[in-house]
């Protein structure tokens, strides 16, 4: 066992932790607005906001090159006005991670929330709460086990993230080389041993994930 | 009004009713819902100046979209909305007071008790303040309603641990901690068996004696609406077909009388 190992892991847990918290964030936004308020073209951008589910990886990870490399609209200010390369970073990485699992994130909360009965949601308006604390103590509640079974798929699917983050990240061996990475070149220099040990490892990690994901799903209260 | 609401008195008097007062209830409005593939449009118009005012009716007929009109959960599409003498919503002046400035107390039809709180934690769920513990006056508020509702042994369980009349009186005691202005209850025994009806018509009414405020019951049963109302506001398939003056009424005719012919010249 040496860092060819444990770096892997440790890389593709922190990216996918962070990644998950950025879409959470930014999925929980987005599913509120979406389930409060009606407006013109809504489920057009649901769906856009749903591509990364279908499109490959690697269309994504040109997307973001697009917009991320040194040439890329957001890229180039990044690195004017800061000197911040995302480009072969594992920070990369995390924006790769984090723009594959938000729609399942998105898609968990918007599900979630229009789960919860308007009933309980109008109690509350009748009881003084103004709309923000309506959602804190009443819908995001009674959604939070929905949302927390997204969050998790969010965290397997960033785990598991391979195409965008090698075309944004690259392969760079203990710098942007995650868990599903180093299984290629494992693999592709004839590791076979140290292939099979990662393999083993994110089998195990994920169906743990998907276990309690599924879990989460059944019902804990009844009306 | 809102001001009124927070002495933490339990007797309630709305300084609006003392004297020669503005109705209860005045409306003419226009509503319309619309479910997927169907449009329900309710033309509702009547004023209603007694303290118990029942909306009966067959079901369907728009009473309880009335009264979440009245509480500010639907938007009518024109019209005016006055309760107390207070306008809280006037389409051409562009009025709409939301839900959660109206103070009103609603007692929803299947309760709508949070599931995720208990029992002490529903009824003082008006009265937290964010991130803050209640005040010593609510806590007290909270514990006489409690008690007045025979709940005290019940405060830490979940609705869903507890019966359905327990659940209603869980509901009431809920609606009345804010001390609301005016207290709306559709059809509050709907959700209970035939046999537990009749007491807990007896046990709701026995609390709602002691406070002095106004209240407006949606019902399809003749029973309840005979008990409670001292005016009746008759809704037929989207809109009012009569308002009685159901206490003058009853001193000389029995229920049946008064309501059937009502409904049976209009073919319902």
């Amino acid at each position: 066992m040496d860092t060819n190992f444990f770096f892997p892991i440790q890389l593709s847990l922190r990216v996918a932790f962070l990644a998950t918290l950025v879409s959470l964030v930014l999925g929980l936004f987005l599913g509120w607005i979406f389930h409060r308020h009606r407006f013109p073209g809504k489920e057009l951008l649901d769906s856009i906001l749903s591509l990364p589910l279908v499109l490959p990886p690697t269309v994504l990870g040109y997307y973001l090159i697009v917009l991320l490399g040194r040439k890329g609209l957001v890229g180039r200010w990044l690195e004017d006005s800061f000197g911040v390369t995302l480009m072969f970073s594992w920070q990369g990485a995390v924006i790769a991670a984090a723009v594959v699992s938000f729609p399942l994130i998105f898609k968990s909360v918007r599900a979630a929330l229009d789960g919860v009965e308007r009933k309980y949601e109008d109690a509350a308006r009748t009881m003084g709460y103004p709309e923000w604390r309506v959602f804190l103590r009443v819908s995001l509640p009674l959604a939070g086990r929905g949302i927390l079974a997204g969050a998790m798929l969010a965290f397997a699917r960033a785990m598991g993230e391979f195409g965008a983050t090698l075309m944004i990240a690259g392969n760079l061996p203990g710098r942007t080389q995650t868990l599903s990475l180093a299984v290629y070149s494992a693999t592709q220099a004839g590791n076979d041993s140290l292939a099979s040990q990662l393999v083993l490892l994110i089998s195990i990690l994920c169906t743990l994930i998907l276990w309690i994901s599924g879990k989460l799903l059944t019902p804990k209260w009844q009306a | 009004m809102f001001l009124m609401s927070r002495i933490s008195s339990l007797r309630h008097t709305s300084p609006q009713l003392s004297g020669v007062s503005s109705p209860i209830v005045a409306c003419d409005f226009d509503l319309r819902v619309q479910g997927p593939g169907v449009e329900f449009c309710l033309q509702t118009k009547f004023t209603a100046t007694s303290k118990r005012i029942a909306f009966f009716g067959p079901s369907g007929s728009g009473k309880s979209l009335t009264l979440m009109a009245l509480a500010g959960l639907l938007k009518p599409r024109l019209g005016v909305i006055a309760i107390q003498g207070q306008t809280f919503f006037d389409k051409k002046l562009g009025i709409n007071i939301p839900a959660r400035k109206r103070n009103i107390g609603m007692l929803f039809q299947d309760y709508a008790l949070f599931p995720h709180l208990s029992v002490r934690e529903n009824v003082s769920f008006g009265l937290k303040p964010f991130l803050r513990p209640l005040t010593v006056a609510h806590r007290e508020r909270v514990d006489h309603l409690l008690a007045l509702c025979d709940l005290d042994l019940l405060a830490s369980q979940l609705p869903s641990q507890i019966s359905g009349g327990q659940r209603q009186r869980v509901a009431l005691a809920r609606a009345l901690a804010t001390e609301p202005a005016i207290l709306l209850l559709d059809e509050p025994f709907a959700a209970l068996d035939q046999p537990l009806r009749k007491k807990m018509r007896a046990e709701l009414f026995a609390i709602l004696e002691r406070f002095d405020l106004p209240m407006i019951m949606v019902s399809h049963d003749l029973e309840d609406v005979d008990h409670f109302a001292q005016t009746l506001v008759a809704f037929g398939p989207g809109r009012v077909l009569d308002v009685i003056d159901y206490d003058l009424r009853r001193k000389k005719e029995t229920a049946t009388q008064i309501l059937d012919p009502l409904f049976v010249t209009e073919g319902i």
